[in-house]
């Protein structure tokens, strides 16, 4: 059934309100089909991305087509985008299944078609047997499936998602981020999904576009964006990562990263420019025994006090101080923990980091918003 | 301890009592006057007939007067309500600083001293030839009668979900069809309300319809201000008596709106 969805192209999307910029020339292709999720903080313009492809609001220049045609200028009710908003907007005079019915019931289908088009849609979401409750009478997960069967229903061929999880807590929130999947799977409609949360991100796209001050700092696929991060704010904003800055120098042909006394080698490939920093992600982070010399030849190490050893259950996450700053290492939970106030060496192998261009100001962004 | 809150209750039940007749007894005392068989106002009445009331029905000054009010105040309802259910909605879906100063614009009528409103229309309607007209009675209650609709309408969409209006869209339904089966039915309580409050503002003023009434043309009001003041005679008592019972029933009509509204809002 994959053969629902259709393609999205935004072209230069910019939006000002009043003073402030809200969107500064987005560029960013969906393929037909495709889960695309658009993430950032607060204000960095993907919910303000979301309203104009919905056509809530329309933009100051540029353009946006879907399945080849444009659509700036049409009325929302024109564009046959299913939207599914965070606090679900569910008529409450209205009962489920006439909450379902309502865009059936806009495009003049018989009785008869609805009723039968509202049973299927309300069984694909998990809700058969409630057609006939109001909203207030169900739960808020439950809401937001009978807000997803209400954007679903009359076969959009592009679904847009405004943090439809924001509002549930961790346990439902993780639940209906796999239904969501599912729907997404078993419709083949495309999806746009927007949120903050990065681990929802991580865990229901395709690709993802992260979002920083009204532009987009780098697309990709999921795995690509957590493992090769383009910009600090990339990589600072999806998951978390230990950071050294500096200045490149290179010497026989091997590049290192200089930051004061501390002399690193760096990875190769990338050109961030004479500034650059150093990004390692916390479980590609070793953390060795001052003792037992066994640090690897071409491998970085900086000594460091052990502040804290935090227990995650799957996991065991080591704070590092070693001076000027503190560094993450993740690991198994299940070897010999490090005493907290001991002396460690932390070592990683410059294949395992990423350089990219040291830029405060992103730095500073990304900071704020965790 | 029980015993003196048990007398405090008892006292406070009283007080209640004694307020509620001082402000009843006037007001309830038409009722049997209007029944009297004496051509006076005396009360109590020494014997009972309905003479009053057949004089009311039969009178064509009094029937030319009731139904003037009753055609003002119908359309007046009409207009206000459309009038200040519009302007709500603007008010509602406006940002700016202009959005305090329309609000006060609107509700101004319902400040400013009724005389001195009525010596303004007054005035103004007797160069523009609206004095003692159908006209001229409609749009001055319209004016007097906005503001309680804004109010009321304001009210509910304080409740309303603004993002209902964008679901509606992004479901195919077009800005009419969105007003019809989202917004209006969500908002209907306060507009009936403010409906409600419109007719008797209309029917009920006095101020302005003293000003603009004539020999021609005459509300109920001041009918009965002018029978007062002419010949003293029960059938002002139940001309009273109607009002007072086409009241009650808006009034009634009104705390069944009001029970229902606040039912569906904590079922919600």
């Amino acid at each position: 059934m994959a053969e629902h969805g259709v393609g999205l192209t935004l072209a230069g999307l910019t939006k000002t309100y009043r003073s402030s910029v809200a969107l500064d020339g987005i560029d960013l292709t969906v393929a037909p089909g495709e889960f695309m999720t658009l993430l950032g903080p607060s204000g960095s313009g993907k919910t303000t991305t979301l309203n104009l492809v919905a056509g809530f609001i329309e933009p100051d220049s540029g353009d946006i087509v879907m399945g080849g045609a444009p659509l700036v200028g049409v009325p929302p009710h024109k564009r046959d985008i299913g939207v599914v908003f965070q606090n679900y907007a569910l008529f409450p005079h209205m009962k489920v299944d006439a909450n379902v019915a309502f865009p059936l019931k806009q495009r003049g289908m018989s009785k008869a078609d609805i009723a039968k088009s509202v049973t299927d849609m309300l069984a694909i979401v998990g809700l058969e047997g409630y057609g006939d409750r109001y909203p207030r009478e169900l739960s808020g997960g439950q809401q937001q499936r009978v807000a997803l069967a209400r954007a679903l229903v009359f076969n959009p061929k592009l679904l847009l998602l405004d943090e439809p999880l924001g509002a549930l807590d961790k346990r439902l929130r993780e639940t209906l981020q796999i239904e969501i999947k599912r729907i997404h799977r078993e419709l083949g409609v495309t999806f746009v999904f927007v949120t903050h949360d990065q681990e929802e991100a991580l865990a229901m796209s395709d690709r993802i576009a992260v979002f920083n001050q009204g532009r987009i700092e780098q697309v990709g696929p999921v795995d690509s964006l957590y493992e090769s991060p383009q910009t600090l704010f990339v990589a600072k904003f999806l998951g978390d990562s230990n950071v050294v800055e500096g200045a490149l120098s290179e010497e026989d042909g091997i590049r290192y990263l200089v930051d004061g006394s501390r002399r690193f080698v760096a990875p190769a490939g990338g050109d961030p420019g004479p500034l650059a920093a150093m990004v390692v992600r916390p479980e590609r982070m070793r953390l060795i025994d001052p003792a037992a010399s066994t640090v690897g030849a071409t491998e970085n190490c900086l000594s460091g006090r052990v502040s804290e050893v935090i227990y995650l259950g799957s996991r065991r996450r080591v704070v590092v101080d070693i001076g000027t700053r503190t560094f993450l290492v993740d690991g198994s939970a299940s070897g010999i923990a490090p005493e907290a106030g001991s002396n460690v060496l932390l070592a990683w192998s410059p294949d395992d980091a990423r350089l990219v261009p040291a830029d405060p100001a992103a730095e500073l962004a990304a900071q704020r918003s965790s | 301890m029980s015993s003196g809150r048990r007398r405090s209750r008892w006292v406070l039940g009283a007080y209640c009592t004694v307020v509620g007749l001082l402000m009843l007894l006037p007001v309830l005392i038409v009722v049997p006057v209007s029944f009297s068989s004496l051509r006076s106002l005396r009360f109590p009445p020494p014997g009972w007939s309905t003479k009053w009331y057949e004089k009311l029905f039969t009178s064509p000054e009094w029937q030319l007067a009731a139904s003037t009010s009753v055609k003002v105040a119908v359309v007046v309802t009409v207009l206000a309500t459309v009038l200040g259910t519009m302007a709500a909605l603007g008010l509602a879906g406006s940002r700016g600083r202009w959005v305090a100063g329309a609000r006060g614009l609107l509700i101004a009528p319902m400040i400013i001293p009724g005389v001195i409103i009525a010596v303004g229309i007054y005035y103004v309607f007797l160069r523009w030839r609206l004095t003692e007209s159908y006209l001229g009675f409609v749009l001055a209650h319209t004016m007097l009668a906005i503001p309680i609709v804004v109010i009321t309408v304001s009210a509910s969409l304080q409740n309303f979900d603004q993002q209902l209006i964008k679901a509606s869209q992004s479901l195919g339904a077009g800005p009419v069809t969105t007003f019809r089966s989202v917004t209006l039915p969500l908002i209907l309580p306060g507009v009936l309300t403010g409906a409600l409050f419109a007719f008797l503002t209309s029917f009920d003023e006095s101020i302005v319809a003293l000003f603009l009434s004539g020999p021609g043309i005459r509300t109920l009001p001041i009918q009965i201000f002018q029978s007062v003041t002419s010949a003293l005679e029960p059938t002002i008592a139940a001309a009273s008596t109607l009002l007072l019972v086409l009241t009650t029933v808006l009034m009634i009509v009104f705390a069944v709106i009001t029970h229902f509204r606040t039912k569906a809002d904590t079922r919600g």
